[in-house]
């Protein structure tokens, strides 16, 4: 028999077993063998046919506070290990009993770890007949691996599971990721359960989730997908998804499926998807694309969401804001009108006095005149404000700025402010002119509103390109006032509905419609504010690209929106 | 009767001035709030038709600061602003309460008025 074996001068002890250095081969060979026997974590165990524990190593006994004498001698299911439960020793005996008949008996047995505290311990257990050289089995091998956390993580992703499929069955418990902390880092397969556990909470997530492959082709539908959208699993696994796409939207899908195969994400995306009773639902889609293990894109993976309530409520606050504001320009106009109105009545009053000089009434109906001029300007102008108008038209971005400031000469004269005007030149882009209209207005009577002791309220408009594409031309508008500045507990509420720091006339709705407008037309709209003593004010600026696609009003945002920092990009 | 008209519209003073004149009266046109005491200081007019929403000092303000130098001058004010109520409730909080006409006002009506003011039917009222 080969063997190596080292080169020792003196007698080395290894737990109770001594090494001599004038050991013969075979006793050395049966010392290395109790050496690794007890070095091993394992608990292994030899029996007789009969159960009767022969020999065990030092991992079975010194971790349960047992000794030789505790259990050697007698039937396995007898020792300290197996009393947990009569049921138990019964199950170790039948097993002992299936081994000794040659069957190589492999099962998961709750045993006690510790003599003192009469702790338990799991152990995935082998029983290995071991059989002579005639075949015949003499004596049973006994291995055990210790799976106690294993156990109790499968228990816990159980228990999840059945939660999160059977809600109703189940108290709701506030789902703790701490109780998975462990799974993932320990030894075994946490991938899997993993697996398992994120399969189960997609299952019931309450957003529908579904999943399609690059030609389009669903290839998982979820329960709440089956409620949103009235298909079940079975009806759209294998279907193309176009099945719920309304068919004047079918091009969409190709320009879904075209982001996907570049690899992007497409966030937020508001459409309409069609049921299957055939109602029509506005819904958010969140697309990602899904890669197998080599990074290569195979397929799609959606959250539907239904929006068609918010959306709703969304139109109602519109249509509130559009009221306000009608309000608020109405005062305005009003007094717009009203002096141009009080000039003309007193003209026509000295024409009809002086009515024989001829000279005189001349110069009357001439002022009267233009001053109807402004009148019908400034009616022009305002009805112009809220006429629905859903298609874009070519509009002067300078020409409708100066509008405005003259709409509001007398407020921004009797607080004193001060206005400059940067213009490039005529910039022209084709959008919903009323819309643009009204989110320079909101932008203008905030400056002003911010100004109230007087200050400077810079308008600039340039040609420019979009701050996150530079290939994209268009107009960045800026408008500056010097006022206070905004608070930074404000920032990030600035575009949210009812945001107001104007209590009293605010509605707290004109920058949220602003931002709206903005992000229809594929714009985007940013504020920087200071509040320092030296430099204080606020700059909302507006990208707005040259041509807009025909957008249908309350259709789509296809643009994600970052609030931080006090930079907004919408 | 002197009369002082305030209004930052010149075409509106201007107008007003003329109707007033041709009326017998003796106006003057300013178009704003500190012109227009300057000159009350100076002419001591009988009544004072003005303007309310103007930059630097508004209407109240001025008829406040007339009305205390010229206890007996009537004050007329006008307004094609509805922020003119703000004004005014403020005015009338902290004491003074006019009399303010809508723009655009019927000449006649103002004539009506001043007549009837310098009678004593029309009061403006310090308090």
């Amino acid at each position: 028999m080969k063997f190596f074996a080292p080169e020792i001068s003196h007698t080395i002890t290894v737990r109770g077993t001594e090494i001599h250095p004038d050991d013969t081969p075979q006793v050395y060979l049966q010392k290395l063998a109790r050496i690794t026997l007890d070095e091993m974590g394992q608990f292994v165990g030899i029996l007789t046919t009969k159960g009767i524990l022969l020999e065990c190593n030092r991992a079975a006994l010194e971790s349960c506070e047992l000794t030789r004498d505790d259990v050697i001698g007698k039937p396995f299911w007898e020792t300290f290990w197996c009393t947990v439960t009569p049921a138990m020793q019964q199950e170790m005996r039948k097993a002992i009993h299936r081994a000794a008949q040659g069957e190589h008996v492999c099962y998961d047995v709750e045993l006690f770890a510790k003599k003192s505290s009469k702790e338990t311990i799991v152990m995935d257990f082998t029983l290995v007949p071991v059989k002579d050289e005639s075949g015949q089995i003499i004596f049973l091998l006994l291995e055990g691996r210790d799976i106690t956390d294993k156990k109790v993580q499968e228990r816990e992703i159980a228990r999840e599971r059945h939660e999160l499929a059977h809600p109703e069955k189940t108290k709701v418990q506030p789902y703790d990721i701490s109780d998975f902390r462990a799974p993932l880092h320990s030894r075994i397969k946490p991938l899997e359960e993993a697996q398992r556990l994120l399969a189960a909470i997609v299952e019931s997530s309450d957003d529908a989730i579904a999943s399609k492959d690059l030609n389009g082709i669903v290839t998982s539908w979820n329960r709440s997908a089956e409620r949103l959208l009235g298909y079940s699993a079975d009806e759209m696994i294998g279907q193309p998804i176009t099945l719920i796409i309304p068919p004047e939207l079918h091009p969409d899908e190709t320009m879904i499926l075209g982001k996907i195969r570049r690899g992007e994400k497409i966030d937020h995306f508001e459409t309409v998807r069609v049921r299957k009773d055939g109602e029509r639902i506005e819904v958010s889609l969140t697309i990602s694309p899904v890669r197998d293990k080599n990074e290569t894109i195979i397929g799609a993976a959606k959250i539907i969401r239904d929006i068609t309530e918010s959306k709703k409520i969304e139109r109602a606050l519109r249509t509130t804001e559009k009221l306000a504001a009608a309000g608020r320009l109405a005062a305005t106009v009003a007094h717009e009108i009203n002096n141009p109105l009080e000039a003309v009545t007193n003209l026509v009053f000295l024409a009809k006095r002086d009515l024989s000089d001829r000279k005189k009434v001349g110069d009357y109906l001439q002022l009267a005149s233009r001053e109807l001029d402004r009148v019908s300007h400034i009616a022009r102008q305002t009805l112009g404000f809220y006429r629905e108008n859903s298609q874009p038209v070519t509009i002067n971005i300078t020409q409708i700025l100066n509008d405005l400031l003259f709409l509001y000469e007398t407020r921004l004269q009797s607080r004193k402010i001060k206005v400059i005007k940067q213009y490039d030149k005529p910039i022209e882009i084709t959008a919903l002119a009323g819309e643009i209209r009204q989110a320079f207005s909101n932008l203008i009577t905030n400056a002003i509103d911010a100004m109230p002791a007087g200050g400077m309220l810079l308008v600039r408009a340039t040609q420019s390109h979009a701050w996150s594409n530079s290939c994209q031309p268009g107009v960045r508008i800026t408008i500056l006032d010097t006022g206070s500045g905004i608070k930074p507990q404000d920032k990030n509420h600035l575009f949210q509905p009812f945001f107001t720091t104007k209590a009293d006339v605010g509605t707290g709705l004109g920058l949220w419609i602003t931002r709206n407008i903005i992000v229809k037309h594929h714009g985007q709209i940013r504020v920087k504010s200071k509040r320092e003593p030296e430099l204080h004010g606020t700059a909302f600026s507006i990208f707005l690209p040259l041509q807009t696609e025909v957008l249908k009003p309350e259709d789509k945002t296809d643009t994600p929106t970052a609030i931080s920092n006090g930079v907004v990009s919408a | 009767m002197k009369i002082i008209v305030v209004d930052d519209e010149p075409i509106i003073a201007d107008t007003l001035v003329n109707i007033l004149n041709g009326e017998g009266h003796d106006a003057l046109a300013v178009s704003d709030g500190k012109s227009a005491i300057r000159w009350s200081e100076i002419i001591r007019p009988d009544a004072v038709v003005t303007d309310v929403i103007m930059p630097d000092m508004d209407g109240i303000e001025t008829a406040k600061r007339i009305t205390k130098l010229l206890p007996n001058c009537r004050i007329i004010l006008f307004s094609g602003q509805a922020a003119s109520t703000g004004l005014l409730a403020k005015a009338q909080a902290e004491g003074c309460s006019f009399e303010v006409l809508a723009k655009p006002i019927n000449p006649d009506v103002l004539l009506e008025k001043l007549k009837s003011s310098s009678q004593g039917a029309f009061e403006s009222k310090a308090h």
